[in-house]
């Protein structure tokens, strides 16, 4: 008997396949919407930032670059523009997020402070100075890897004090118009003004945490290593700023922001030996951040 | 017999199941429609944002969808909605990895409904704070490297991918 309906469902299957699969699939389908819509209706307001979409982050990165590059004037040079974006957009491809709304974007900053800052959505600033300490592709690619790691790790969008995103959210969560009235994006524009400012004192002033840069720094080996680079990059950099700050250390802009060097070093070396991770430099790529930068 | 009639009804409801993988909605300004499931693939067509497409099947992080005639790739990155998510999260992606769990249910809603910061909210902004260099960021959003030269630029430097396990 069971042979008998297992040989009928499957006369049915192979008569009609087609039909079958959009009714089954309907049905899916039909079960999946319900239960998003039951998650709609149920989510009315959004509780942290991690809830902000890919749209809403692409926003808050504009808004702090444009407070990075009103402070700091951008360096005017195709070739080593061109570079970094290459590199730094294949890099891109091995995060955990290879795309953002917008993609990720870069830029060297005119700078003597050995300093990076990465925007929200991927708008990412390299300073001449700390360009001047790079000595090899697969150092640069660390230092470019560290930065796309803030944007994975959404360490920027972390810095929002509460207070700011609740106000924004509440505004956000009862308005179902796309245009907002006048009074709503008015308060709408406070939060939002908050929020870039959270952010940017973040990046700029304060610094991410010791934790969140140690974070960082493994997720660039992780990145760097997946993308090919020799995984040591980031110690080697490292090493070259420790050896800096023991002699001269006029170049605030790092170390305001940033854990020591030094000990940062030990810890990507620890995680490298660690993890196991080989990997050798290449006189390819040496040739070409030379013909750049050196 | 039974194994047999067994395997078929399997492979009918696996055919029902990835027919059933649903909608999908590009969440990105824009996204790739790719010849194959990898970014170093050439790009077939530049889909917009807000773009709703049936997803037809998945794979490691990539989504088969048609747009504009044609059938290739997304990165499901790029997108929100109802992939199951098991699927979205597609394991360990086999070359380019992509967490993709933060597609959730309010980021569909926000991008779908025209909430959030969005354009409006950084008129008014700029209108605030006029001093705001938004010029150089314009440019600086202008710069993208097309895949050819990227793919280029990874031969020509002999940067083997790599897989890395935690």
């Amino acid at each position: 008997m069971r042979t008998s309906a297992a040989l009928i469902t499957l006369i049915l299957a192979l008569a009609a396949p087609r039909a079958m699969a959009l009714d089954m699939g309907d049905a899916l389908l039909k079960a999946w919407e319900k239960k998003d819509a039951i998650v709609k209706t149920t989510k009315a307001l959004r509780k942290g930032f991690q809830e902000l979409s890919d749209e809403e982050e692409y926003y808050i990165g504009r808004a702090v670059a444009a407070r990075i590059l009103t402070d700091y004037k951008t360096v005017n040079d195709p070739a080593k523009t061109e570079y970094l974006n290459t590199a730094g957009q294949t890099l891109a491809l091995y995060s955990t997020r290879p795309a953002t709304f917008a993609g990720y974007h870069f830029r060297i900053i005119a700078s003597g402070e050995v300093n990076a800052f990465a925007a929200p959505g991927g708008f990412i600033f390299v300073t001449t100075g700390l360009l001047a300490h790079v000595k090899s592709e697969d150092q640069l690619a660390a230092v470019l890897a560290h930065e796309i790691a803030h944007v994975t790790l959404k360490h920027g969008l972390g810095a929002i004090k509460s207070a700011n995103l609740t106000q924004a959210f509440t505004i956000l969560g009862t308005e179902a118009v796309k245009e907002y009235s006048s009074a709503d994006l008015s308060a709408l524009t406070t939060a939002f003004e908050g929020v870039i400012n959270d952010v940017v004192n973040q990046l700029v002033v304060n610094g991410y945490s010791r934790t969140q840069e140690y974070d960082a720094d493994q997720e660039a080996v992780r990145i760097a290593y997946k993308a090919g680079y020799n995984p040591s990059g980031l110690a080697e950099f490292l090493a070259s700023l420790a050896a800096m700050t023991a002699g001269d250390s006029k170049e605030l802009g790092f170390y305001k922001t940033h854990p020591p060097a030094g000990e940062r070093k030990s810890k990507v070396e620890s995680f490298i030996t660690k993890k196991k991770l080989e990997g050798a430099p290449s006189q390819a790529r040496d040739a070409r951040f030379q013909a750049r930068f050196m | 017999m039974k194994r047999f009639g067994a395997a078929l009804l399997v492979i009918a409801m696996a055919a029902a199941l990835a027919w059933a993988a649903g909608k999908v909605t590009v969440i990105h300004k824009k996204t790739s429609l790719r010849a194959d499931k990898q970014f170093f693939a050439p790009a077939l067509a530049e889909i917009p944002y807000k773009e709703s497409l049936e997803a037809l099947e998945t794979q490691n992080g990539w989504i088969k969808v048609t747009y504009a005639g044609k059938t290739g790739w997304i990165h499901s990155s790029a997108v929100s909605g109802a992939v199951p998510a098991a699927e979205k999260k597609g394991g360990a992606l086999s070359l380019f990895g992509g967490d993709d769990d933060k597609k959730n249910v309010a980021q569909e809603d926000v991008a779908l409904a025209g909430k959030g910061f969005n354009e409006q909210v950084e008129k008014q902004y700029k209108q605030k704070n006029p001093n705001m260099n938004f010029a150089a960021v314009d440019e600086m959003e202008k710069i993208t490297i097309p895949g050819d030269k990227l793919a280029a630029f990874v031969q020509q430097g002999g940067l083997e991918a790599r897989s890395y396990e935690n």
